[in-house]
């Protein structure tokens, strides 16, 4: 029974990102985006709705 | 990363958002410093440590495009698929400018909302769609396009980009025509730039601009002395503020 809680509680725990994908020709599912260097206020994913939004994922090492 | 602001400088006019993701465990702090030193001529919506929710990688660099409508067009290795890449975006900048939609009202709406940030134009032609789903819909876009333009306002303003906020309340102003509710609201965001106040923020910004400019064009030896003394005069301002994340990463030691 802790066992499960403790088991819920982490599922819970876990950004809604990490749990949902999008493949391919799916809607990606919204997301909040940490504050931004050179943003406009935009943080969520949808609120960039109607441009194209190119994601670039690098690393600084 | 490179190619990512590449595509950011020739293509942000015509609708490209690009966002960069740091995915290997940096500080918010050490990102600025490391864009500073590297790549100073960034101007992409920049942040760490986000899990976007898009096909997992191995490694990185790890990308996507997503299209106009939110749906997700491409993710892999952008080393990898550059031209796939440049055509998808291309394809989705028509549709900004040209719309896109089910319905020719649709396709006219989203034309004048994204490709020319014509509220009012958008407006009319929704006041003009039989009442149903597809209004209801479009009016939320006009009205989320509209909220976001008055928020980028502040943001802008709340972070120290006073020029880049007139500009944009100069334009919003323009694009909300003669719709008396947006005008009233709008013109007092206009005039908020004529107080003793911004006109100090603006003035400030005017000296950081040409710091920046020698930091982009690779001749920012005597920056951090010329922030210095900029701050001098300006460190209660919210450029002041701008000017001193700046200066503090610069100064920041990069990880080997």
């Amino acid at each position: 029974m802790k066992h499960a809680h403790l088991l819920a509680a982490l599922l819970l725990a876990l950004p809604a990102a990490a749990q949902q994908r999008a493949a391919v020709g799916d809607k990606v599912p919204d997301t909040t985006f940490p504050s931004f260097l050179n943003g406009d206020g935009r943080q969520k994913l949808s609120e960039f709705f109607g441009q194209p939004v190119m994601i670039d994922i690098w690393g600084t090492h | 990363m490179p190619s990512a602001i590449k595509h950011d400088h020739e293509l942000k006019s015509r609708g490209l958002v690009s966002i960069l993701v740091e995915a290997q465990g940096a500080d918010a702090a050490t990102l600025e410093a490391f864009l500073w030193k590297t790549f100073p001529d960034n101007d992409c919506f920049s942040c760490t440590g986000h899990a976007v929710p898009i096909p997992e990688s191995a490694g990185i660099p790890h990308g996507a495009v997503i299209g106009v409508d939110g749906k997700l067009l491409w993710a892999g290795n952008p080393l990898a698929d550059s031209k796939k890449i440049a055509d998808l975006i291309e394809a989705e900048l028509v549709k900004v400018k040209k719309g896109w939609g089910d319905s020719a009202e649709a396709k006219k709406v989203r034309a004048a909302l994204y490709g020319r940030g014509d509220l009012f134009a958008a407006t009319a032609i929704v006041a003009a769609m039989p009442d149903g789903e597809s209004k209801t819909a479009l009016q939320a876009e006009i009205d989320a396009r509209y909220a976001s333009a008055k928020n980028a306002i502040a943001a802008l303003k709340d972070q120290g980009s006073f020029l880049a906020a007139h500009a944009r309340a100069k334009d919003l102003l323009k694009d909300v025509g003669t719709r008396a509710e947006w005008v009233a609201e709008v013109t007092p965001l206009v005039a908020e730039f004529e107080t003793p106040e911004a006109k100090s923020e603006i003035a400030l910004e005017r000296k950081l601009d040409k710091i920046v400019k020698q930091l982009r064009d690779k001749k920012g030896d005597n920056a951090p002395k010329a922030l210095q003394a900029l701050l001098k005069d300006g460190s209660n301002l919210k450029v002041g503020a701008r000017a001193q994340r700046i200066l503090t990463a610069l100064q920041t030691p990069l990880k080997d």
